[in-house]
């Protein structure tokens, strides 16, 4: 009796020092500035132009501003035009690109090598760098012009959706059919395949290994590992910039036009909204517009189980947008999304980009901070 | 009897006065004080400077810019005005400076290819592509041109920071008077990258190429090798 009360005194007495030592199951991050190596970006194709090279990997000049006489420690072989030239994946490569003569089949070669543990022969990372140079400011142009009131966080995303890992790495299986190295050297000996004919797939240090069918261990992750995507993508990066390597700029940019800004990437999708009536109000507010009113234009079925009412959503006497739902309320706040979608997705007729001989000054977005 | 109703009819006839309701509203500046309105002027103020489309804001910028790569007097006020100034109300530099960026990472890096072209002669590196030398890609050099340190110690250089509207977050060993005197790295370099931006939006891209390749490599190449 006499114990029991004692545990409960010191389970009482002690329990509020207890609380102050205890420490938060998540612990906050200490505030350091991150070095470069450490810098994580959000999205892969900012990773992508921020590649490093450093040092032990690198012979640097004494004048460190002579950039002709930087090299890479580890390129010893290379191959040849020739060789290139008899490896059947390669030839179908340049062909189906149709890239021009000046092109060489020797850096498609080099395209399809990635920085890899023991490698000799010189490889894409510096090449896949100013590709990605390349890519990221005509996308950002191309962005910026045509839809010159994107929100920054909806730029950044359909860039990404444009030139990102995953994006790159479906060009260069589905659109340009290139296939990793995958068999080892003892399948190769057994089909009595050449040694060359490895060059025109694509070889990386993988992350994984396939231990069986459905089964894959995270093992191999070192300085040089990548994933199946950034591999891919890399090797896309270093062949945009062998086309400005041997055709110039102005042939690189109808490539990259034709190969990656054909695609369709659905921008109207990324927006998500959370107030949207509250945004609404507040962009016109400050565009010096009257306040948002929503008019009911027409409805069918009030009475019935499935009616349908159609707003339209109105600043003054304008109509910025319409909305349809099957209550009052949903159909005001789909006319609100599709005002401000309205306004985020203007497209300019005729829009000319920055790097167009014809080209005109541009509409300038003046921003406004709320998405 | 009719003079005394005449005389409470006079009585009761209602006295017209003229009352005028003035409100008189004191706005508090500077400091935040709790409970008190705000000058509105307050938020358009930055460093003592006004915010507006006058001379003495614009003069740094277009003395800078010469006539050469000349810009629209609103273009340059969107230039020198940060998002966190006036609560973004006011039109701000965020987006030119993405595109002044992109520009900029990639005239550094054609500038830096071009100093390695092996003169017509591949033969002279084996490793070369088509002439070209990438080997330099990457390396510290290369990577130092742009950032955020360079950017504004360039603007800084140039004398084109001294007006720039923006609302800077003190740290807290900070004073009021220190304040001029602090100038995040992040927030200034926008000018450059942003003036960079503004020229390929408004003049287009081999202008603007041009400008990076006289005005800003040239000084900021110097600099990099003082650090070394």
């Amino acid at each position: 009796m006499l114990g029991c009360s004692r545990r409960l005194f010191y389970r009482v007495r002690l329990s509020p020092i207890r609380r102050t030592l205890s420490t938060s199951p998540v612990k906050p991050n200490p505030l350091t500035v991150a070095p470069a190596r450490k810098r994580n970006f959000k999205f892969s194709y900012e990773r992508s132009s921020h590649t490093i090279v450093e040092e032990p990997e690198l012979k640097v000049p004494e004048n460190k501003l002579d950039f002709a006489n930087y090299q890479r420690n580890s390129y010893k072989l290379k191959i040849s035009e020739e060789d290139a030239k008899k490896i059947p994946s390669i030839l179908t490569l340049h062909a189906r690109l149709v890239l021009s003569s000046k092109y060489q089949y020797s850096t498609l070669v080099r395209a399809l090598t990635c920085q890899m543990k023991e490698n000799e022969y010189a490889d894409n990372k510096q090449m896949a760098l100013f590709g990605a140079n390349l890519l990221s400011f005509y996308v950002t142009e191309n962005l910026i012009s045509n839809y010159p009131r994107l929100p920054i966080s909806i730029l950044k995303t359909a860039t990404d959706a444009y030139i990102g890992d995953f994006s790159l790495c479906d060009v260069a299986q589905n659109s340009w059919g290139i296939e990793q190295d995958e068999t080892s050297n003892l399948e190769k000996y057994l089909s009595s395949e050449p040694k060359l004919f490895r060059f025109g797939r694509l070889r990386y240090d993988k992350h994984t290994t396939q231990v069986e069918k459905g089964i894959t261990k995270f093992d191999n992750v070192t300085v040089t590992s990548l994933d199946h995507a950034t591999a891919f993508a890399d090797a896309v990066r270093a062949i945009v910039a062998g086309v400005y390597a041997h055709d110039g700029e102005e042939i690189t940019k109808k490539f990259i036009q034709s190969h990656v800004l054909s695609r369709k990437i659905d921008i109207s999708s990324m927006f998500q909204f959370r107030e949207p009536g509250k945004l609404l109000s507040r962009l016109l507010r400050v565009k010096q517009m009257e306040p948002p009113t929503v008019r009911l234009i027409s409805e069918t079925g009030r009475l019935s189980n499935s009616p349908i009412f159609v707003v339209g959503c109105f600043s003054g006497d304008s109509m910025l947008a319409g909305g349809e739902g099957s209550s009052l309320k949903e159909a005001r706040i789909r006319s609100f999304v599709n005002a401000l979608k309205a306004f985020y997705l203007y497209k300019p007729l005729d829009s000319k980009m920055p790097s167009d001989d014809d080209f005109k000054p541009l509409f300038v977005d003046e921003g406004e901070p709320f998405y | 009897m009719q003079s005394l109703l005449r005389e409470g009819l006079k009585a009761c006839r209602p006295v017209t006065l003229n009352i005028q309701q003035a409100r008189s509203v004191v706005f508090v500046r500077g400091e935040r004080v709790r409970g008190l309105i705000r000058d509105p002027e307050d938020i358009l103020t930055s460093n003592g400077r006004r915010y507006g489309l006058n001379d003495a804001n614009l003069k740094p910028l277009k003395q800078f810019l010469g006539d050469e790569y000349k810009l629209t007097d609103k273009m340059i006020l969107q230039v020198i005005t940060h998002k966190s100034f006036a609560h973004g109300t006011r039109p701000y530099n965020e987006k030119l400076s993405i595109l002044g960026e992109e520009l900029l990472r990639l005239a550094a890096s054609k500038y830096a290819l071009a100093k390695g072209v092996v003169n017509g002669d591949a033969s002279d590196y084996k490793f070369s592509v088509g002439d070209i030398n990438f080997d330099c890609l990457g390396s510290l050099t290369h990577r130092l041109i742009v950032t955020n340190r360079l950017l504004s110690e360039y603007a800084e250089s140039q004398g084109i920071d001294k007006v720039f509207f923006c609302k800077v977050a003190l740290p807290r060993n900070y004073s009021q008077d220190q304040a001029k005197d602090y100038k995040p790295k992040a927030m200034y370099s926008t000018i450059t990258s942003s003036l960079v931006g503004a020229i390929a939006i408004q003049r287009g891209k081999n202008t603007a190429e041009k400008f990076v390749q006289e005005k800003v490599l040239a000084g900021i190449l110097p600099a990099i090798n003082e650090r070394k």
